[in-house]
């Protein structure tokens, strides 16, 4: 037990609560006040992150210089029931290092840019918080001690992801967008709490350093039966598959650029996306012990960067380009995590961030770069797109054109094979309840308008005639209230 | 299909397409008039027409001018003078009296200062319940009306017996009235009794809630009017309350377009754009797998039909057109609605196939008609499955939209109690009125529309601004007239852009060694341009001419030239690889691995440090030229073997020397320096920036125009040419420079300063000290607008501000561009010298003394009107809707297929300007000031039919001064009146900086004591 353990402690701490603080401060404050002036916010986001990254850095070395593994701080429960308790603990070790010091730089960095990007927005105030909740959010994710911790950095991570691609809400296009990806994450959710209950169920505990003990990462060992293993390894890449745009989740992922450029720079080029690559490191004992969820994790690695690869290739506007060209790369570190790498991976996954953060930060100045380019060249850029690809029949190139554009159709078939009929059960299981329960319950899907029915945006007069017997019930607490009703 | 079908269809199509934007590809960006479709008609019929078209704003709001108008910006006698202007257009009598003690003048008058909003439904009984307003006057009426308004109601309530006193309110049954007026006040009917004393807010406002409900439901219903069925199906389907059909269409249309049009941002490219739009997209649309969505069911054969009966894309057009059951009479209404379902890709299809020059790489075959079918195809299978999903039908024939809902009473009661409370009618009054005279209030706010009123105060917006700079510039005119200075010993000519306004300025306050020209910025000379480092030519002239010649730039013998063009090469070849590969598989995972990590390096510093990186970059890439020289003239017998002359003959050199220094005036008196500067703007992260660069060399930067200027008027043999042919005499001892002004970092490069003789050295000297000190000024002065430069900056802080600006990645305003244009001056300096015009003015120099024909004048106009008028009308529209006719907030821009910008992952291709580009502008027409008699002015306008189009239609402000006595005349409704402005104390300051230190908003202009002394 070293005796510098406590000021290590404190190190971590202030790397996660400095913009923890930092956010709950700017988020009071505008509550009572509105909207902070812009160079307070600023500060705010630059102090509380770069006093972060600061403590970080002190943080490496200072463990390096000691020769520490790992750092676990135990904070006590945050509330208990039954056997089971909610444990704030936190883990700083080699994997979570770089990861707070990615999280920390580049979040200070995206915060120096948008000072001047977005300034006189309307939503300026709006996009500070949530990238200050962002932060904290990858902050616990990362520093989590236990799965339980985790769930709630992810959920952070999450919901900021989802606000800031709907950042734009006059409009409907960034709306519908921020939705689809919402529910891309809360179906992944499944995977990722189902896998933690199975690990409470078999390890008696949520926490890292006891369900992977018993050495420091990456070299622990997952004290999980096979049959248990496979489960939860194939629900944690299940898990991974959403935040991290696998297939075939990827299609949301490009439609993810609505927000402003800095804001999707650092999700979808540095640090969102990346989540479910940290996810499937920090459990990494369990892939170990699983070689099936190992190999259906590079299969789908593979396949990501293969199909990425071939549909960022017809894509013709940049962003989009970008969206693809970090799928594939993030495709190829999950196919490393799958075979077994653990430092390759990370190194990846730093590099590609930083590259990949830079490249859309600039994607306004395509125009503008590609006139020096040609300048510095004296000619026309070289044609791409013309060597192996004269190699394919014409017949076959064309369909993989048409292919690629359509982005391999993942939405269409998601949505046919998916979507529509888990929504047709649903609403086979409302028929149901209402015939067993005799009741005549608001539904929750919406039926389609017939001819003669009013309009479906105006349907209220139709409720004021319900016979709920209420005087005047309230359509959203109406609606919101059913389906929780039937749950119970 | 007939011929007369096939001749209506084009008729039509044509009809429609003029309808779209115009803008072309937005590396070179042309500023023009957005409603170039409505140009023949007057502005204001056509800002109104288009705004019901185009579903846009024609004007700011009326709250909008409402706080422009508290803020002292519009003055009280301007709106009551365009108020009592617009009712005699309308042939209205102002004195009519609408109620007792209410002329119509000043019912309007009320319309005007007082938001009178409609509301209807929830909200109105929101704020009626919840709000107060059942018992609660408005609450921003006059103390006096209110008090008016309490009295009356009381002093009628207690005179009347308590029986009588609910029947005289509804005029119906009493016991109705009594229900109404206590509900709305919530009182029992004990409580009804105390009301004049213990609530007369109360008593006031229910009495005339209940009136004016009475009086609206006594009168007889109007017959709501049907409005036609609108012609697309997707209108139909939207009023019957389905979903958008359109939202299905274009995320595939709009990714397939992308596509063909792109100019090389995909790795692949698609193939076989060569055989047109048509064919290439049906035969990528058959391939198995490609249209699976549920709406595109059937595409594929119907498309496939398509292509084996290989007639003509019309034909099917056509057929479409017919099979939605549309006579042809409704073609070109149903075409238009189709056209602007998603105008911005449309417009560039359309653009693209007029001017396939504008491609700037690849310009594939178009054709508005194949897309026409196509869109019409895809619209109609939308538009079934959408109907089909919603449980209508298949057959869009039948759909009709339903009947428009009848007039609420709610919402007629809730307006006339609103402008009875403006207008101090009281219940008792209110009924007083009786049904005829309210259905005539009524009818009154028919007249008084919410555009009506919006006009009113736009003009009035206009007249203060025109007040204030006529009478400034009039108090200005006699003193800095007959001031007398010595010659120049530096004559400085600049592009008549507004923002060399300051320059100039600044310049001057020097002293009198300096004095200033304008002329349009490619100063006469229509080139194709190949620089150094270019590998094709670039049309430097305006956007309406074409190249005449082509120039290029030679390296001269220097032995830095072959290994910087290598390295340059080599940098370039790599950079390419790298972001190319670095989006595949195999690639990118060697250079993430590999140069992942070391990218942290440009990312801190190009966000931290601009323009220190900005420098590095620069050096790295070695920027800097060797000497060059142009291919400036060329001997009279070389004729060109293909393409355009490159170089101008001696003759073709003097002509247009001569012709501009002629139309600047500069004919003798030739100061022993002349600066030529062109103009253009570098910044980084801005797709838009080529809207910021030199409007006269179309969108690009025009210093090689400068350059080739000075060149070839230090030509002896041209000199010579122009002494004997065209009367322009350059003595020996003038020299001539180029230089090139980067309008957003500031920056002033000069060309051939070795050509310089020795003789000259101590004038350069002095030019090149003069033109630091003024950019530094001007650096001062831009920053006053930009609101994260502190006001308290140095000058020398201000102009590291500025390069700060131009090279950082996270700045989305560079410069402001023409954001502050509203005025154009033409004419001699002298009399707007000293004036201080805030960088809002185009400044033409032009001599009326020398151009008795007026040829001059009339070229001029000719090339400056449609240009000042292009910028000036592009910042009002895309100021007043943003969102319409501007391209929103730049934030979330994505460059699609390098041809223009998308909002966020996909959306229609933008066009029109940035809200941070025009955030800070004024929308007034441009006052255009020129010294010529109004006779002189007509007489230009009947020669030049794009000048009499601009004023005739009012499409901008002109005014004439005279040349000798500034007597001013403005051209209003078909003609000149003389104008005396509203006498102006001018503001007078020792210097530019004295008058705007420490101010961030527009400036009247103020007279600057420093440019009109002899020092």
């Amino acid at each position: 037990m070293s005796p510098y353990l406590p000021y290590l402690e404190a190190l971590a701490l202030a790397a996660l609560g400095l913009p923890a603080l930092a956010c709950l401060f700017h988020g009071l404050a505008s509550l009572l006040w509105g909207p902070l002036p812009e160079h307070l916010t600023t500060r705010l986001t630059a102090g509380s992150l770069s006093a972060s990254l600061i403590a970080t850095l002190i943080l490496t070395a200072a463990m390096a210089a000691l020769k520490i593994e790992q750092v676990e701080i135990d904070l006590g429960p945050l509330f208990s029931v039954g056997d089971y308790s909610f444990e704030l603990d936190l883990l700083v070790d080699h994997l979570t290092i770089p990861f707070m010091a990615l999280t920390s730089a580049l979040t200070g960095l995206i915060g120096a840019f948008s000072a001047s990007y977005l300034h006189r927005e309307p939503g300026f105030n709006r996009f500070f918080f949530l990238l200050l909740l962002f932060a904290s959010g990858m902050l616990v994710l990362t520093m989590a001690g236990s799965v339980d911790l985790m769930f709630a950095g992810w959920e952070t991570v999450g919901v900021t992801s989802a606000l800031l691609i709907g950042f734009f809400r006059e409009r409907a296009g960034p709306i519908k967008n921020a939705l689809r990806a919402f529910a891309v994450y809360r179906i992944c959710d499944v995977g990722f709490l189902t896998a933690a209950i199975l690990i409470h169920h078999a390890a008696h505990t949520a926490r890292f350093s006891q369900a992977f003990a018993p050495c420091a990462w990456p070299q622990g060992s997952a004290h999980l039966e096979g049959s248990m293993a496979t489960a939860v390894g194939l629900l944690l890449v299940f898990a991974a598959l959403g935040k991290s745009a696998q297939v075939p989740f990827t299609g949301w992922l490009p439609r993810a650029m609505e927000g402003p450029t800095p804001s999707s720079a650092i999700f979808y080029g540095a640090l969102s996306i990346h989540a479910g690559v940290y996810l499937l490191l920090r459990s990494a004992p369990v892939l170990d012990a699983a070689p099936i969820a190992a190999g259906a994790l590079v299969a789908i690695g593979v396949l990501t960067a293969l199909h990425a690869t071939f549909v960022g290739r017809a894509q013709t506007d940049i962003k989009s380009a970008l969206a693809y060209a970090s799928i594939t790369q993030v495709g190829l570190i999950m196919a490393e995590v799958g075979l077994g790498f653990r430092i390759l991976p990370l190194v990846h996954l730093s590099g590609h961030a930083c590259l990949r953060t830079l490249q859309i930060l600039r994607s306004p100045s395509i125009l503008h770069e590609r006139h020096l380019l040609e300048q510095r060249l004296a000619s026309d850029l070289p044609e791409t797109g013309r060597f192996y690809e004269q190699l394919i029949p014409l017949g076959l190139r064309r369909w993989l054109y048409s292919w690629a554009l359509e982005r391999g159709q993942h939405d269409t078939l998601l949505l046919r094979w998916v979507v529509a009929p888990i929504l047709a059960l649903a609403r086979l299981c409302e028929r149901l309840e209402a015939f067993v329960s005799g009741a005549d319950r608001p539904s929750y899907s919406t039926p389609p308008p017939s001819g003669d029915s009013p309009p479906a945006r105006d349907r209220a007069p139709a409720r004021e005639l319900s016979p709920s017997g209420r005087a005047a019930p309230i359509p959203v607490e109406a609606r919101v209230s059913a389906p929780e009703a039937t749950s119970r | 299909m007939s011929s007369a079908s096939a001749e209506r269809f084009e008729q039509a199509l044509s009809a429609a397409a003029h309808l779209l934007p115009a803008q072309g590809p937005i590396g070179v960006f042309v500023h023009h008039n957005t409603l170039h479709a409505f140009q023949h008609k007057p502005f204001l019929e056509a800002v109104e027409e288009a705004a019901r078209i185009h579903r846009a704003e024609p004007y700011l709001s009326s709250e909008r001018f409402r706080a422009e108008a508290a803020a002292g910006r519009i003055l009280a006698r301007d709106l009551e003078a365009e108020l009592q202007a617009e009712l005699l257009r309308l042939e209205l009598d102002p004195a009519h009296e609408l109620a007792p003690g209410l002329s119509r003048a000043a019912c309007w008058e009320l319309l005007l200062r007082y938001p009178l909003e409609p509301l209807s439904g929830q909200p109105l009984r929101w704020l009626l319940s919840e709000g107060g307003r059942s018992r609660r006057l408005r609450p921003d009426l006059e103390p006096a009306t209110r008090t008016h308004l309490l009295g009356e109601t009381r002093a009628w309530f207690e005179a009347l017996p308590e029986g009588e006193r609910l029947s005289a309110l509804t005029g119906a049954s009493g016991s109705a009235g009594a229900l109404a007026l206590r509900r709305a006040l919530g009182v029992s009917p004990q409580g009804l009794a105390q009301l004049p004393w213990r609530d007369p807010e109360g008593l006031a406002a229910a009495c005339l809630q209940v009136a004016s409900q009475a009086l609206v439901a006594q009168a007889s219903p109007q017959e709501p009017t049907v409005p036609a069925t609108p012609p697309r199906p997707r209108d139909r389907l939207l009023a019957l309350g389905c979903e958008d059909p359109d939202e299905l269409v274009h995320p595939f249309l709009i990714r397939w377009l992308g596509a063909f049009l792109d100019q090389g941002s995909a790795y692949w490219p698609l193939e076989g754009r060569e055989g047109g739009l048509f064919s290439t997209l049906t035969e990528a649309w058959t391939q198995p797998g490609c249209l699976l969505e549920p709406w595109q069911r059937g595409l594929t054969q119907a498309l496939t039909a398509w292509r084996e009966r290989q007639v003509a894309a019309s034909l099917l057009a056509t057929e479409e057109l017919e099979r939605l059951g549309l006579e042809p009479e409704r073609w070109e209404q149903a075409l238009q609605a189709t056209l602007l379902a998603l105008p911005g890709w449309t417009g560039m299809v359309h653009v693209l196939e007029e001017r396939p020059d504008l491609a700037p790489h690849h310009a594939p075959p178009l054709d508005l008609v194949e897309l026409v079918a196509l869109r019409l195809l895809l619209d109609r299978h939308a538009a079934e499955h959408t109907a089909a999903a919603a449980g209508l039908g298949r057959s869009l024939r039948e759909l009709s939209a339903p009947p428009p809902p009848a007039p609420d009473p709610a919402a007629q009661a809730w307006v006339l109690r609103e402008l009875a409370e403006l207008a101090g009618l009281a219940a008792p009054a209110l009924l007083e009125l009786g049904q005829e005279r309210v259905a005539a209030l009524f009818a009154e706010l028919e007249l008084c529309s919410d555009v009506t009123r919006r006009r009113i105060w736009h003009l009035a917006y206009e007249r203060t601004h025109r007040d204030a700079v006529l009478g400034a510039t009039q108090a200005h005119w006699r003193e800095a007239s007959a001031a007398s200075l010595p010659p120049p010993r530096i004559q400085a000519v600049f592009c008549i852009d507004e923002r060399e306004e300051s320059l100039r300025r600044q310049l001057e306050e020097i002293g009198p060694q300096f004095e200033t020209l304008g002329a349009a910025g490619f100063y006469g000379l229509a080139i194709d341009y190949v620089g150094l480092d270019e590998h094709r030519g670039a049309p430097l002239c305006p956007a309406a001419l074409r190249a005449s010649h082509s120039i290029r730039e030679h390296p001269l013998e220097h032995p830095a030239h072959g290994p910087r063009r290598q390295r340059r090469r080599l940098l370039g070849k790599a950079q390419h690889g790298l972001r190319v590969a670095s989006r595949h598989v195999t690639g990118g995972l060697t250079s993430t691995l590999g140069f992942g990590l070391l990218s942290a390096f440009p990312l801190v510093s190009a966000t931290l440090f601009p323009r220190w990186t900005a420098r590095v970059s620069e050096r790295l890439s070695l920027a800097h030229k060797p000497p060059t020289y142009l291919s400036a003239l060329r001997a009279e017998d070389e004729e060109p073997t293909d393409g355009l002359p490159v170089g101008f003959t001696v003759p073709e050199a003097a002509q247009r020397v001569g012709q501009l220094l002629g139309d600047m005036g500069l004919r003798r008196e030739f100061a022993p320096l002349v600066a030529v500067f062109g103009h253009g703007s570098q910044s980084l992260n801005n797709p838009h920036e080529s809207a910021h660069d030199c409007g006269a060399c179309s969108g690009r930067h025009g210093g090689p125009n400068a350059r080739l200027f000075a060149a070839l008027a230090n030509d002896p043999e041209v000199r010579a040419l122009l002494r004997t042919e065209h009367r322009v005499e350059i003595p020996d001892g003038t020299w001539f420079v180029g230089g090139f002004h980067d309008t957003c970092t500031c920056g002033v490069t000069y060309y051939d300063l070795e050509l310089v003789p020795d003789s000259h050295q101590g004038v350069l000297a002095e030019l090149l000290e003069g033109m630091e000190r003024a950019r530094t000024l001007s650096a001062h002065e831009r920053c006053r607008r930009f609101e994260r430069a502190p006001l308290n900056l140095t000058p020398r802080e201000a102009l590291h501000h500025v390069e700060a600006r131009a090279t950082h990645l996270a700045e989305p305003r560079p410069e402001y561009g023409h954001a502050s244009n509203a005025l154009c001056y033409v004419g001699r300096r002298k009399w707007s010298r000293g004036l201080f015009l805030d960088r809002r003015a185009f400044l033409v120099s032009y001599d009326p003394t020398q151009d008795e024909s007026l040829e001059i004048l009339t070229r001029l106009l000719t090339s400056v009107g449609p240009v000042g008028a292009g910028i000036s009308l592009e910042y009002y529209f895309s100021y007043v809707d943003n969102e319409r006719y501007g391209c929103g907030t730049k934030l979330p821009h994505n460059v699609s297929s390098l041809l223009g910008v998308m909002n966020g992952h996909q959306s229609d291709l933008r066009t029109g300007l940035p809200w941070q580009m025009v955030e800070i502008h004024e929308p007034v027409r441009l006052l255009t000031l020129v010294e010529a008699t109004p006779e002189a002015l007509l007489e230009v306008a009947s020669r030049s039919p794009g000048v009499a189009e601009l004023v005739g239609g009012g499409w901008i402000n002109l005014v004439s001064i005279h040349p000798e006595t500034g007597a001013m005349q403005l051209f209003s409704q078909g003609g000149f009146v003389p104008y005396l402005p509203p006498p102006v104390s001018l503001a007078a300051a020792p210097t530019s900086a004295d008058y705007y230190t420490g101010r961030r908003d527009h400036l009247p202009p103020a007279r600057i004591a420093a440019a009109l002394e002899i020092a």
